[in-house]
This record gives structure tokens, C-alpha cells and sequence, in this order.
């Protein structure tokens, strides 16, 4: 009776076993991806999005939600990473969107300065110049400068983040 | 070596990475370098990195309880959809035919035998379709909830 109740429950504890040491590694793949990128992932958006600090936090994490749905999609790194950058660039183009239309409704948001956070580094008079000057570009020059001078992609990496890739020939 | 051309090697070890940047001149890339350097989030300290990592916990479990809700959800839009589309299907019964303003304000005899013949038209319409079509004699008819407001219509005028 004992032996038969074993038998017929080894196939299911096998099962869920195994959905346990899936879900395990699925955590650590995140958590990895998590760590090499939680920083440039921040920064990027907060570089893309004048130096708004908590809408530079609110984008990154929604990237990496999307990329913790996708995990399973992708096998190896660099594709994720790609994908990544590529969904990060467009919701923080979605979110600057967002903001104009806003504002031009609602005027500027008071939990939004302008000039980002006092804790951001550099001269606070010089960010808000180099933040005027980014501004005045379109939104591909903006993205191009941001991802490959300040940000250190390659050209490459850019187009495929901006997903502007050029045709093969 | 000045300290512009210490500044500008170090950059150029850093962006040695694609050939276009490498077509960025030393002036250019000691800009670039200042630039990056002046503009960029302070990086996050132990207790903002545990607050980044807590808040998108936070968001991958509230999305997690949506995807197990998401079945009850649809089948509460599926139930209201229906709710609203079957006013629209269901045959009118016979006494909602009074509820149109026309209706006389008297309501005399030959209005209530109306009736009457319009519940014997609705049963007959619902039991007997093929009998229903002979008489309105084809595909041109009116269906029968509209006829019985035209039959109103035309003989209280």
C-alpha cells in the first residue's frame, strides 16, 4: 500500500522538483542580470530623460519587469541584454512623451525639477547647460549621443537599442 | 606628457571599443569624457539599491497576482459583455409594446384584443418561423416586434 502511494507520487515530486530547480535558476539568471545592469540601466534612463531621477528609477524597473516575463525567451545574455536596452530607450522616448503632453495640459510637474536631484553628481550649473543642449537635439541625435559618448555603447549596440539597425547587404 | 594628453589616452583606452569613436579627435573625446563625467546619476548607495531592488519585487509580484486573476477577469468581462448584449437579441415580450409613447392614453377593447393578437404573433413568430415568413410573405417583412409597433402606429392615426 505504502509502496504503491511511493510509486504513484515519485512521478509528481519528480515534477515539481524539477519545476522548483527551473524556477531557482530562472531567479539566479535574473538576479545576475539584475546586478551587471541595475546601475547603467539607471543611469541610461536617467541620461535619456533630462536627469529626472524618480522617473529614471520607475523606467528601469519597468524594463526589468519586462525583461524578468521575457527571461524564459531568451537563452543567451546578449540577446537579453539587446532587448533590453532596446524596450529601456523606448519606454523612457514613451515617458518623455508622456511628460511634454502632460505639461502642456497641466503645466510642469512639481515633483519633477528640472535640474534633476541635488545628490546627482557634477556642477549643477553645467548639468543644466549639457541638459539645454541635449534637449535642442531631435530625438535619434539625443539617443545616439546619450548611448554611444556617454553611455560607452558601440555603435552597433546603439542602433540595435534605438532599433535603427542598418539592412545588411 | 600633459595632463590634456593623459586625460585624452585614458578616454581613448575607454572608447577604443567601435571605430566610429575612435574617429572622435582627442579635443573631442576630452569633451565627451567631461561631459559623461558631469552628467550622470550619482551611482546608488547599499540602502537605494536595496529600495531599486524591493520596488521592482514589489512590481514583479503585483504582476504575478494579476496574472492569476487574470482568468476571473476575463470571465467577469465575458459575463458583463453578455449582459449587455442580450437586451439587444432578446425578443421583446408583447406588453413591453405599450411602453412605446405612441400608445393611445385610453386603453380601450380593441386595444387590448391588440394585445392578445400580438402575444398569438410572438409565440407564432418564436414556434412557428416558417408560418411567420408565409405571411409577411418573404425576406421584405418586417420582423415581428416591429410590426406590431407599426400595427400601433398605423391604427391610432
Amino acid at each position: 500500500m505504502e509502496g504503491a502511494a511511493v510509486l504513484g507520487s515519485s512521478p509528481a515530486i519528480q515534477d515539481r522538483d524539477r519545476e522548483r530547480e527551473r524556477e531557482r535558476e530562472r531567479e539566479e539568471r535574473f538576479e545576475a542580470f539584475l546586478a551587471s545592469h541595475r546601475e547603467r540601466a539607471r543611469s541610461l534612463a536617467w541620461r535619456l530623460l533630462g536627469g529626472d531621477a524618480a522617473a529614471a528609477e520607475d523606467v528601469a524597473q519597468e524594463a526589468f519587469l519586462r525583461a524578468w516575463r521575457s527571461l524564459d525567451r531568451f537563452r543567451g545574455e546578449a540577446r537579453l541584454e539587446t532587448w533590453f536596452y532596446r524596450i529601456l530607450v523606448r519606454q523612457a522616448h514613451n515617458h518623455r512623451r508622456w511628460r511634454a503632453v502632460r505639461e502642456r495640459f497641466a503645466g510642469p510637474s512639481p515633483d519633477e525639477p528640472p535640474g534633476g536631484e541635488p545628490a546627482d553628481r557634477g556642477d549643477p550649473a553645467l548639468r543644466r547647460r549639457i541638459e539645454a543642449a541635449l534637449a535642442g537635439l531631435s530625438r535619434g541625435q539625443r539617443e545616439a549621443f546619450v548611448l554611444v559618448h556617454l553611455e560607452g555603447f558601440t555603435v552597433r549596440e546603439a542602433a540595435e537599442a534605438t532599433g535603427d539597425v542598418p539592412r545588411e547587404r | 606628457m600633459t595632463d590634456l594628453d593623459r586625460k585624452s589616452q585614458s578616454v581613448d583606452r575607454q572608447d577604443a571599443v567601435s571605430v566610429d569613436r575612435q574617429s572622435v579627435d582627442r579635443k573631442d573625446a576630452v569633451l565627451v569624457h567631461r561631459l559623461r563625467e558631469s552628467y550622470g546619476p550619482a551611482p546608488l548607495s547599499p540602502a537605494e539599491r536595496a529600495a531599486f531592488d524591493s520596488g521592482l519585487r514589489a512590481r514583479i509580484e503585483s504582476g504575478q497576482r494579476l496574472f492569476w486573476l487574470a482568468p476571473g477577469l476575463a470571465a467577469v468581462a465575458v459575463l458583463a459583455a453578455a449582459v449587455l448584449w442580450l437586451p439587444n437579441v432578446w425578443r421583446p415580450f408583447p406588453g413591453d409594446v405599450a411602453l412605446v409613447p405612441e400608445v393611445p392614453a385610453v386603453e380601450s377593447s380593441a386595444s387590448v384584443g391588440r394585445g392578445e393578437a400580438a402575444w398569438v404573433e410572438w409565440e407564432e413568430s418564436i414556434f412557428f418561423p416558417q408560418l411567420e415568413s408565409a405571411r409577411a410573405g418573404g425576406s421584405e417583412a418586417l420582423p415581428g416586434d416591429y410590426r406590431a409597433i407599426a400595427s400601433l402606429i398605423l391604427e391610432s392615426s
